[in-house]
Order: C-alpha cells, then sequence, then structure tokens
C-alpha cells in the first residue's frame, strides 16, 4: 500500500522581501489575507505529534525528509519545500515502523483503542479505532468514506493475517502515511465577516493553533472546541490560548521557535579548528544550543520578562564546559544552571554567547562580517544577500600597518564589489572583536588593542554590551522578533500585504512591555493568524 | 562527581606506588627561612587583566595544569631553595652529610635531595614517573591549586595572600590533552587551604614560604596525605590567564612517605621495601635527637591555568 499523494507546494514567497522590516508602525487597515499555504510537518512537528498521539515511549524514524528553511525559519520552509521520491519512501517506513511497534505492543495498542475487540474482523471496533486515532493524528475529524476506505483495506488484511492488532497496524501505517497527516492542510471557508476572503476552518483553526503555541497536534479538548464550531468564537479562542500557553508544551513550541530563529540546527553543528580553540569539543554545540534555549524559556515563561533582555541580560545558563569558556564558575558539575556574569564584563546575552560568537565566526577566527550578518538577518530582519559566487572574498593578510582583523577589513571595504556588504555588516560586527572564534574573550587581537566601537545605521556605541542596548532598544529588533513569531505561527512566508498586520502586532508588543507571552496571544487571535485570501487570489 | 583515575591504565612500565612516591617532591626541614633562589623569571608580563577590568580584582585560583620534577642539569645544578639558609656538604652533621647543589643561576646552598633519585628511578625502568604524574593531574588526583587573595592588580599589590588548595572531580580536558583554563573544581574535602604568606606581588611575581602543609593526593583511587614541611613558592602571573616560571619546594617527612608506600603496598606488594630503598639514607633536613634527618628536600617546577570552585563549596581559609 504505497497509495500516497503527497501533494506538492504551489505557494511561492510573494513580496518576502526582509526589507519591508523598515516600514513604519500602522494600523491594521484592510487586511489582504494571504493564499492558503500547504506546510509539511517539520521534524519536529511530525516527532511531538507521533509522541502525543500514540506514544512517548515509540522510536522515531532516524531519517525523514530534511527540513528546508525559508526566510531563515524551517516551519516557513515548510510551505515551500517539495518532497523528493526518496522522501515519500521515507514517510512510508516511518509510518510502517511506527505502527509495527503500536502493533507489537499489546499495552501500547490498548491505549489507543476506544474499545475491546471482539476477533480479528470486528469492523466497529476498527472503525471506533481509525475514527479516534484517525481524528487525533489528521486534526480533524475523518469523514464516514475516508474511514470506511482505511478500515476496509485494514480488515482484509486482519483477516488474512489474523489478529486484530495486525488490522490495527495496517489501519495506522495508512493514516500516517495520508496527506492529512503529513501536511497541515487549509482549504479555509467563507468567512461571514468578510464574504470577499475565507477564514480557516474550526479544525484547522485548532490545529494552527495548536502548531504554533505547542508545536504538535491540537488535544481532545481543542479538537472538541472545534468540532461543535466554538473555537470560531474570539472568546472562546482567547480561552483556549490561554489555556494552551499555560500548558508546559508551549514551552515546546517556544523553544522550537527560537532554535529555528537563532539557527540553534546550525549550532549543535558547530566546528573549531581544534588545533586553535583548545576549549572545542564535539559536544560544545549542543551545549550552546541548550543555554540560548533556556534563557528563551526563562525570559518568556518563567519571568515574562521584557524581551530586550535576550540581548542585555547577565543571566547566563552555563554547565561547566562554557562556564570555562566565559571564565566563571559553573554552578554544578552536571547540566546547565543560571549564573549572573560579572557586572563590569561586556559579556551580555544573547550575543555574548557561543551560540553566536561561536556560529557567527570561522573554524580558525573570529569573523565581523559573519557576526555583523546575523544581526543583520535574524536580529533585525534586513536582507543580506550572500557573496556573488566569482567574488573573492579574501581579506588582506595582517600586515604592520593593519595588523588586527578590523584594520584588515576596513581595507577590504574599498575593494569595489566587496563595500557595500561589508560596511552594512562589519561595523556591527566589529563590536564583538573581544570574543575570539569560539567565545572566549581576549584583550588583544595579534599583539593590538582591539577597538569595539562603532555604530548601529547611526546609532553610536562603544562595545558588545554598548552595541547590545542599542540593538535592543531598535524599532527594528521588535519587529523583527514579531515578524519571525508571526510567519512561526502561520507557517509560510509573509507577503506584503501583511505589513500592516505586522506593524500592528509590534506595536501591541511594545506597549506590553515586549512580553511575548503576550505577543504569542495576540498573533493567535490576531486577523491574518484566521483568514485566507479568496479561492484563487 | 568522581574521578575516573581507577579506571585509567597504568603507564606503560609505571609502579603506582611509586608514583606517589614521587610526589613527595618537596623537602623540609624545621622551618627556617629560605633563600629564594629558584629558576629566574623573566620579566612579568603587565597588567593580566581579563575581562573584568573596571571591578578591583580580589581573588584568584589556578590549576596546576603541569608538574615536573626538578632535574639536574648539569650535574649539581638544579632548580630548588636554600631552605635550611646555610650551604652544606658532605661534612654537615646537620644535613645528614648531604651535599647540596648549585641554581641554575649560580646561587649554593639549594636543598633537593630528590633530584638524585630522579635519574635511578628513570634508569630502573620502573616507573615512567613523570608522565605518571601529569596523568594524575589530568585525571584528578593531583589537584592542586594555589590562590591568590586581596588583589588589587594583577602584576603589582602591595599585598596579597597566597593559598594552596586542593581540588576534586575530573577535569575538562582541552583539544591539547591538558586540564582546560577557566573551569570550575569540586573542593577536595581534605583542602589544606595553606596560607603560604602574605606580602607584595611585584611584576607579576609571587614569591613566598615558608609554610607547611600536607597535599591529599589520589592515585589510582586511592587517597594519601604527603607533610611538607618548610615550604617555598615562587611563580609568575601571565595576563593570559595562566601563571607560569612556578616553583615549589619543600620538606617531605620520611615518616609520611613510609605510610603512603605502606597503604600503596597494600594494593602493589613490595612497593614499601622499594620506596625504602630509594629513600632510606636521602634525608637532609630536620635532624632529630637520634642524629637522623627526617625529611627530604625536593622541588618541583610547575604552570597552572585560572580555575573555580563550587561557590556552594567554599569553606574558610585555615590560618598559618
Amino acid at each position: 500500500m504505497r497509495a500516497l499523494t503527497l501533494m506538492l507546494i504551489a505557494t511561492v514567497a510573494a513580496g518576502g522581501c526582509d526589507r519591508q522590516a523598515d516600514v513604519p508602525a500602522a494600523p491594521v487597515a484592510t487586511l489582504q489575507p494571504a493564499p492558503a499555504a500547504l506546510p509539511r510537518l517539520t521534524r519536529a512537528q511530525y516527532e511531538n505529534t507521533v509522541h502525543d498521539v500514540l506514544g512517548a515511549d515509540l522510536t522515531l524514524p532516524a531519517t525523514l525528509e530534511p527540513d528546508v528553511s525559508f526566510e531563515h525559519l524551517l516551519t516557513v520552509g515548510s510551505a515551500v519545500a517539495k518532497v523528493s521520491p526518496r522522501g515519500v519512501e521515507l514517510y512510508e517506513e516511518a509510518a510502517r515502523s511506527l505502527a509495527a511497534q503500536i502493533a507489537g505492543k499489546p499495552e501500547r495498542l490498548a491505549k489507543l483503542l476506544p474499545c475491546a475487540p471482539q476477533g480479528p474482523a470486528d469492523t466497529k471496533c476498527l472503525q471506533e479505532f481509525v475514527a479516534a486515532v484517525g481524528g487525533k493524528l489528521w486534526r480533524r475529524p475523518l469523514a464516514a468514506a475516508e474511514r470506511d476506505a482505511v478500515v476496509a483495506t485494514a480488515t482484509k488484511a486482519g483477516a488474512a493475517l489474523g489478529t486484530f492488532a495486525q488490522s490495527a497496524e495496517y489501519a495506522l501505517v495508512q493514516l500516517l502515511q495520508s496527506s492529512a497527516f503529513v501536511y497541515r492542510i487549509e482549504h479555509g471557508e467563507k468567512d461571514p465577516a468578510h464574504p470577499a476572503t475565507r477564514r480557516l476552518t474550526a479544525p484547522e483553526l485548532a490545529s494552527r493553533l495548536a502548531y504554533f503555541l505547542w508545536a504538535g497536534p491540537p488535544d481532545t479538548e481543542l479538537l472538541a472546541a472545534a468540532a461543535n464550531e466554538t473555537l470560531q468564537d474570539p472568546k472562546v479562542r482567547a480561552i483556549q490560548i490561554d489555556r494552551l500557553l499555560a500548558d508546559p508544551k508551549a514551552r515546546r513550541s517556544l523553544r522550537n521557535f527560537a532554535g529555528e530563529w537563532l539557527q540553534l540546527h546550525e549550532v549543535v553543528k558547530l566546528n573549531k579548528d581544534p588545533k586553535v580553540y583548545k576549549h572545542f569539543s564535539g559536544d560544545l554545540g549542543g551545549s550552546a544550543r541548550e543555554e540560548t534555549l533556556r534563557l528563551v524559556e526563562h525570559l518568556v515563561f518563567d519571568t515574562d520578562s521584557d524581551f530586550r533582555q535576550l540581548l542585555t541580560t547577565r543571566t547566563a545558563f552555563v554547565d561547566r564546559r562554557l562556564a570555562a569558556i566565559y571564565e566563571v564558575p559553573a554552578l554544578q558539575e552536571i547540566g546547565h544552571a543560571p549564573i549572573e556574569l560579572p557586572d563590569d564584563a561586556a559579556r551580555r546575552g544573547l550575543l555574548g554567547q557561543v551560540a553566536f560568537l561561536g556560529l557567527a565566526a570561522h573554524p580558525v577566527s573570529s569573523s565581523p562580517t559573519l557576526r555583523g550578518a546575523f544581526v543583520r538577518r535574524f536580529l533585525l530582519c534586513d536582507f543580506v544577500p550572500d557573496p556573488p559566487a566569482d567574488l573573492n572574498t579574501a581579506i588582506p593578510e595582517p600586515s604592520p600597518t593593519a595588523k588586527t582583523l578590523r584594520q584588515r577589513l576596513t581595507a577590504h571595504m574599498n575593494v569595489p564589489g566587496c563595500s557595500s556588504c561589508h560596511k552594512a555588516l562589519d561595523p556591527i560586527g566589529f563590536a564583538f572583536e573581544h570574543y575570539d572564534g569560539i567565545g572566549r574573550y581576549r584583550k588583544l587581537d595579534n599583539g593590538e588593542p582591539i577597538d569595539t566601537s562603532g555604530d548601529l545605521d547611526g546609532v553610536a556605541f562603544a562595545d558588545s554590551s554598548g552595541f547590545a542596548s542599542v540593538l535592543a532598544n531598535s524599532s527594528k529588533f521588535r519587529r523583527c522578533v514579531t515578524k519571525k513569531l508571526y510567519a512561526y505561527a502561520v507557517a509560510r512566508p509573509t507577503i506584503v500585504s501583511e505589513a500592516g498586520q505586522i506593524d500592528s502586532l509590534a506595536a501591541g508588543f511594545a506597549k506590553s512591555g515586549m512580553r511575548v507571552k503576550g505577543l504569542l496571544r495576540q498573533i493567535a487571535l490576531s486577523e491574518g493568524f484566521g483568514r485566507l485570501a479568496a479561492e484563487g487570489k | 562527581m568522581g574521578n575516573d583515575s581507577q579506571n585509567r591504565p597504568a603507564l606503560p612500565g609505571s609502579h603506582p606506588g611509586l608514583a606517589v612516591l614521587l610526589l613527595s617532591l618537596l623537602a623540609c626541614d624545621g622551618g627556617t627561612a629560605a633563600a629564594p633562589v629558584a629558576a629566574p623569571v623573566a620579566d612579568a608580563q603587565q597588567d593580566a587583566s581579563q575581562e573584568v577590568t573596571a571591578k578591583p580584582i580580589t581573588k584568584r585560583l589556578f590549576v596546576l595544569d603541569t608538574i615536573k620534577f626538578a632535574r639536574q642539569n648539569p650535574k649539581g645544578v638544579v632548580v630548588g631553595w636554600n631552605l635550611d639558609n646555610k650551604v652544606s656538604d658532605e661534612t654537615d652533621t646537620a644535613s645528614c652529610g648531604k651535599k647540596d647543589f648549585v641554581s641554575p643561576d649560580g646561587v649554593p646552598g639549594i636543598d633537593n635531595q630528590f633530584s638524585i633519585l630522579v635519574p635511578i628511578i628513570e634508569s630502573s625502568g620502573i616507573a615512567a614517573f613523570e608522565s605518571l604524574l601529569q596523568a594524575s593531574v589530568e585525571s584528578g588526583g593531583v589537584l592542586l591549586m594555589v590562590e591568590l587573595d586581596g588583589l588589587d592588580h594583577l602584576s603589582n599589590d602591595d599585598q596579597v595572600e597566597v593559598r594552596i588548595r586542593a581540588g576534586q572531580g575530573q577535569p575538562l580536558l582541552g583539544t591539547d590533552g591538558k586540564v582546560l583554563t577557566g573551569q570550575t573544581f569540586h573542593l577536595n574535602k581534605r583542602d589544606p587551604a595553606t596560607v603560604c604568606g602574605k606580602g607584595p606581588l611585584k611584576d607579576g611575581v609571587v614569591d613566598f614560604g615558608p609554610f607547611d602543609i600536607d597535599l591529599p593526593l589520589q592515585i589510582f583511587g586511592k587517597e594519601y596525605i604527603l607533610e611538607m614541611r618548610s615550604c617555598h613558592v615562587r611563580f609568575r602571573i601571565l595576563d593570559d590567564q595562566r601563571i607560569d616560571a612556578g616553583v615549589i619546594g619543600g620538606g617531605a617527612t620520611l615518616s609520611s612517605i613510609a605510610k603512603i608506600a605502606k597503604t600503596a603496598a597494600e594494593d602493589q606488594g613490595n612497593i614499601d621495601d622499594i620506596v625504602q630503598a630509594l629513600t632510606g639514607g636521602m634525608g637532609d633536613l630536620a635532624r632529630d635527637a637520634t642524629g637522623t634527618c627526617t625529611q627530604m628536600s625536593a622541588a618541583l617546577t610547575f604552570s597552572g591555568v585560572s580555575a573555580f570552585f563550587y561557590p556552594s563549596e567554599l569553606t574558610k581559609t585555615k590560618k598559618f
């Protein structure tokens, strides 16, 4: 049974130019909703869905169709990426493996069964099973025809193989291979409040809410609110949003978002020249990733803090290895624990972490250019093109007149074809030159004092902590966070006509004192979250 | 939390019990002030400040990452200290007839009897002892630290206090296999917290003594105490979170060496006999009423890197 219809995505990222980040805040006049997209479950969403619905003890497939980043988010990439023929096979293999694990262990199957099977061909019980489990996996009720098609094939298998468990196994294989499981299908329906456009159906809304706030499927309560259509009522929606945000699974989604936004999937693969960086180890990337995630989680859920603290806080979640890099005492031998960095140290927040300083650097050296590009792309949502393939990006070797990397890059800025980007990126990256390519403090560069001063779009700073403050107070940073979260919420590229919606959300974010929990709620309640363009538009 | 030295393979040709003995680096005597004539220290680098620059520095801890036995080169010339403040020859009864050495910069009266044993042990092939010692450092068996307190500046300070401390736990090693800078250790439950002295820090160089200390060591999972008397220490603080040019010397009590050998013999057969054979008659300090020198002089060179203790484990310092 390889009848899997995996639809390819036609949605194109229209108007994805991040230069929109500078658009001044404005109220949402008339929202022009985006067309429906067809996001595929990301790897994280797939795993969470399987664990939440079928059992947390299941062994997940080692390989699935890889996630693709678009506008620097995997969740957005899921709406534009195609599935390869090999990817289809991988989904099938995963479905078979998961189904076999459940059918092969009676206690696992018993937890999923809503009835006690009366023999290998208990069609009624199988129907109940498919309706119950299928409804959770597909995030909507199965139509009778859909249910019966699954049951018919599964019944035949059970009859041939002789056990109800094998019927259930074949049913699960079908459910897990279906496009209704692998994709988050959003057809929408006519919107009574806006007849010219459409809105998500209640189950689609439930699904979007759950994947946004939990990075997983809707639970029974949310599905019930969708089934009785009350979820379309803003008041009910707000209650459900608050419930979802209060659940521990909300931390899971926040971590997932932060991982995508801050490229932490790349941090895990951190690689440095061991001859240059004695503090490097194979597990450093994972440790650095966890540090960043702990900080984000702490600011949003533990303390509901002003999110500017992401850049300015002196709280750091370090394990013993990170503490050694930061030259501060660890609090415990195993795992991460919060410490306060010294008051007078320049190291602060995200931009003082290995996750930034190590990732945005070369294997053998720091890189003001890469650090500047990171800030521009991910924290300011500026468009930063990759260098042309035929461009010689080599910077001058140290010389008597240009010993430091800053001096060498300054000379490089005068090279035609290089200057425009370097002038936009390097002045930001110079702020972090006191940190080497792995994030350790250094007093000198090539024996010379380091100049960390500069300006961010005209606002001067003296060093990395000064830069962090300038960036934290920048309206572009606020809008960028808003835009990234919004794109993560709707799981597709944002479009030009949504600029007003994003501006409005950013203004609300500012008004709330930059509380991300509040922003999550705002986004989930926003017009843009639940509306779709009219069909064919 | 633990130390995996029990699980580490012994080095080829090594003898664990001997390794313990070999840690009797320092010689001692009855507590007279020694003339500081260790290896010369080059000009100290200025301004060893690190990331934290504005706040007055108050305390710094360094873990010794390399420890080596001082060797004669050429014969009769060795790093160490004039622990008894006199120049002895074979006729000096106070030194039990042990002739002193000369320091590399020509200062006579250096007490370092252990330097005689070094080539003997090496040539015997029974212990790759220096490698074993270094392996013990890197496995956490020998986590000795020096702590500077009351620091206002890392190069020049009118008054600082220097302590010897002991850590515990498995060190994080760098890609070069050495103890990593800036890491945090447990406090050894037998941390001596011995004050080496109070005085000025000049051009980044620390130079204090005498002090007595009981050093906790752990070799192949066994714990030992090496009693050191009338010790002196000298080292230089660099501006990259390291110390170098370190020399520590003193008198190891032969009784503590014998006790260590006896404990080691529980697992290592006749090690106590070997130790007795090697150290018998090697005492050159602290002559007692029976005419026996009860301590053997020794010196080690070392370097170190910055370190911390887990804040929750810090205890008050023993006063010297």
